[in-house]
């Protein structure tokens, strides 16, 4: 059979080439379709682990900016989040880890403030200003002492400082010492900023005291340990109308604890964030936490910030989708050709399947002989695509990527507007944290293009898939034929091919 | 009495031609023996090659049976049958036209599974025997005479070594030389090497030359005294 199918491809040769080029060009198009499902698969996968899988519970601001009546001050629209609410959702499915952020203001006899060139009008700035959050993306706004101007320190309480995005991102980096972790809960260790530790002579070990005032005008004095300071890498709340505790070098970084006895309360944190499993959970752990807590949450809001992920995510799926339907026709469009070309050589084939017949041969090895010619020649033309395969993957997803650019840049301009929007309900803490949030969609959406970018090289999966399909193609093009003919007896095969 | 090899046993073959049924064969019943060469004459139609068609298992008969030494041939499985106990030579010789007369001749032997050491030898010798040079074996089938392929045919009935050879009109295509070569060759293969050789043929001189002669009389094989 298999001495056969190498004598009838050798003497063909003129079917056998044909066959081979049409071969060649249908792996080139399969891989091509294969390597940009593949990439696509990867990218969507890449951009949800560049996500994160970050909830976090805060206010409901549009909420309660629609109930707030004309006048009414802040504090009496917000309540705070509480300890035992946010408890109510960490030990819930998904969730991996968790850190409670507390913010208060603080003043120090021991430390002077990092200046900032906006302080001196502290006392002038509009309750706009006031209201700007410190690291904004790990808490909101419930800290009443923040409206005190006359503090000069942030005193940043967290569960662990494993999970701040500053930190994660390495905005801020550490320089010396240590973060802060679960294994400081209940000390009074601290990290700071390097220009602070600086202009103070501090260095890690050294210790100093900070100062809140509660309702009662109390004064309640914490001394801090340094542990660790950090140095500011970027940071878009630098520069512009600040008051000093609004500057991120005046950040104290305590553990929470040490923050709920400067803000004399055990009950409020300023936000909690939950750390997820799988960026996939997110939906499952809100709906979730919306069906087993008694959280309001038409007061509160569990946000993923994944705006940019879900606009980023739908191009890439479109492009998932064009790259099966992609190879779904080019399956079909190659099992219908090769069938086709298959089909004419067959006229000839009739005089030799009727011999073959005629001397005893099964028809399954008559089939078979068909098979093994059609994939000899599928083989070589197999081999030779794993090397332009590449070419043609790379030439689809430029005109791919292009097209995804585009519309990149059309989701760039979405948060654009959203953002003018909120300009004007920027008195609200929360409104910081969205126009910190549209910072970052402006972010990824002008490195989106990049990010996404495709990954067409060729993978071992990618090659098992093309020599799949490819011998998919050739069983459904040899056995149609074949069938249509070996259906007739050994005589209706003679007869017609003696017609 | 000779080993009878092949019985038809009140054959009925016919066709539809539009709404009408054409008969060819009507309760046919024939015993062929061993060692003997048959014609089978008759004009255009009469069912010359129907015989032959179904006395290889190319095609059933529509009602009675074909007996292999005995043996109903569907039983037998017509494509083992034809892979193993019959050989059939066509006017148009139905060689393999990617195979030279050599690969022609041992792909019968691989198909009948012959457990010989050297079918390529054995494949040379028999067309050596048939009158091909060894340059001419191995030379392009499509290359070769009409006469050559007709004896590259023959070559590859007797390589099966079976008992039954069929032919459709052998020297149909051929000159009266190469005929007569052709005729002896069956006759040989019958008489020599007792095999049982029908052939189908409008040769009157071809048919003279056979042991027996039948024709087809209103569907039925009968004997030419």
């Amino acid at each position: 059979m298999f001495k056969n199918a190498l004598l009838s491809i050798k003497k063909n040769i003129g079917k056998t080439i044909l066959l081979f080029v049409i071969m060649v060009v249908i792996a080139n198009l399969v891989i091509a379709g294969l390597s940009i499902k593949s990439a696509t698969s990867k990218s969507i996968a890449s951009v949800r682990q560049s996500l994160g899988s970050e909830v976090t519970l805060s206010y409901n601001t549009q909420n309660m900016m629609n109930n707030r009546e004309q006048g009414q001050a802040l504090d009496e629209v917000v309540s705070s989040i509480t300890v035992d609410m946010a408890d109510q959702l960490k030990d819930l499915d998904y969730v991996e880890s968790y850190n409670y952020t507390l913010s208060v203001s603080a003043t120090s006899d021991d430390v002077d403030p990092v200046e900032t060139t906006a302080s001196s009008d502290d006392s002038d700035t509009s309750t706009d200003d006031n209201m700007q959050m410190p690291d904004s993306s790990d808490d909101s706004s419930s800290d009443r002492n923040q409206f005190m101007d006359s503090n000069d320190f942030t005193v940043i309480g967290n569960t662990t400082m494993a999970n701040l995005s500053d930190f994660t991102d390495e905005n801020y980096v550490l320089i010396s010492g240590k973060l802060l972790t679960e294994d400081d809960a209940g000390t009074t260790n601290c990290v700071i900023e390097s220009n602070l530790a600086s202009d103070n002579d501090l260095e890690v070990g050294d210790t100093f005291s900070v100062t809140t005032t509660n309702s009662d005008d109390e004064e309640i004095t914490v001394t801090l340990t340094i542990v660790g300071i950090f140095e500011i890498e970027s940071s878009s709340e630098i520069g512009g109308m600040m008051s000093n505790r609004q500057n991120p070098m005046n950040y104290i970084y305590v553990d929470i604890s040490t923050a709920q006895t400067l803000n004399d309360s055990t009950t409020d944190i300023t936000s909690a964030s939950y750390y997820l499993d799988d960026p996939d959970n997110i939906e499952a752990f809100i709906a979730l936490a919306e069906s087993e807590t008694d959280i309001d949450f038409d007061t509160y809001t569990l946000d993923a910030n994944d705006q940019i992920y879900q606009s980023s995510i739908s191009s890439l799926e479109d492009m998932e989708q064009f790259a099966n339907i992609f190879l779904w026709v080019v399956v079909g469009a190659g099992c219908a050709i090769l069938c086709l070309i298959l089909m004419l050589t067959m006229r000839s084939r009739f005089y030799e399947f009727g011999v073959f017949l005629s001397l005893g041969q099964s028809k399954l090895k008559i089939m078979l002989q068909q098979l093994i010619e059609v994939l000899v020649i599928a083989v070589v033309a197999f081999a030779l695509s794993l090397g332009t395969g590449k070419m043609v993957s790379n030439v689809i997803s430029g005109m791919l990527e292009s097209t995804q650019s585009n519309q990149s840049e059309m989701v760039m301009e979405i948060p654009n507007n959203i953002g003018d929007g909120l300009d004007s309900f920027d008195t609200s803490s929360d409104s910081d944290s969205d126009s910190n949030s549209r910072g970052s969609l402006f972010d990824q959406a002008m490195t989106s293009p990049e990010d996404t970018e495709l990954d067409v090289s060729m993978t071992a999966s990618t090659a098992v898939q093309l020599a799949g399909i490819t011998g998919l193609i050739c069983v459904v093009s040899v056995l149609l034929p074949s069938i249509y003919i070996l259906r007739l007896s050994p005589r209706e095969i003679l007869v017609k091919k003696e017609g | 009495m000779s080993e009878v090899v092949l019985t038809f046993e009140d054959v009925c073959y016919h066709y539809q031609d539009g709404t009408k049924q054409v008969n060819i064969l009507k309760e046919a019943s024939y015993d062929f023996e061993i060692g003997k060469t048959y014609a089978i004459v008759g004009a255009s139609g009469s069912g010359k090659t129907t015989t032959i068609v179904l006395a290889g298992g190319l095609d059933s008969p529509k009602s009675g049976k074909v007996l292999y030494k005995g043996e109903d041939i569907e039983k037998i499985g017509l494509t083992n049958y034809r892979r193993n106990n019959v050989s059939i030579v066509f006017q148009s010789y139905n060689l393999i036209t990617y195979m030279n007369a050599i690969q022609n001749v041992t792909n019968a032997m691989d198909i009948s599974n012959i457990k010989i050491p050297d079918k390529k030898q054995r494949a040379l010798e028999i067309l050596q025997e048939l009158g091909l040079t060894e340059d001419e074996s191995k030379r392009d089938i499509r290359k070769l005479s009409g006469g050559q392929q007709q004896r590259v045919a023959i070559a590859r009935a007797m390589a099966k070594d079976v008992d039954l050879i069929l032919c459709d009109e052998p020297t149909g295509n051929l000159d009266e030389e190469t005929s007569q070569g052709i005729i002896q060759t069956f006759i040989d293969l019958a008489h020599d090497k007792n095999k049982c050789v029908i052939v189908v043929t409008h040769s009157k001189e071809f048919a003279e030359c056979m042991d027996i002669q039948l024709k087809i009389n209103q569907g039925k094989l009968v004997k030419i005294d």
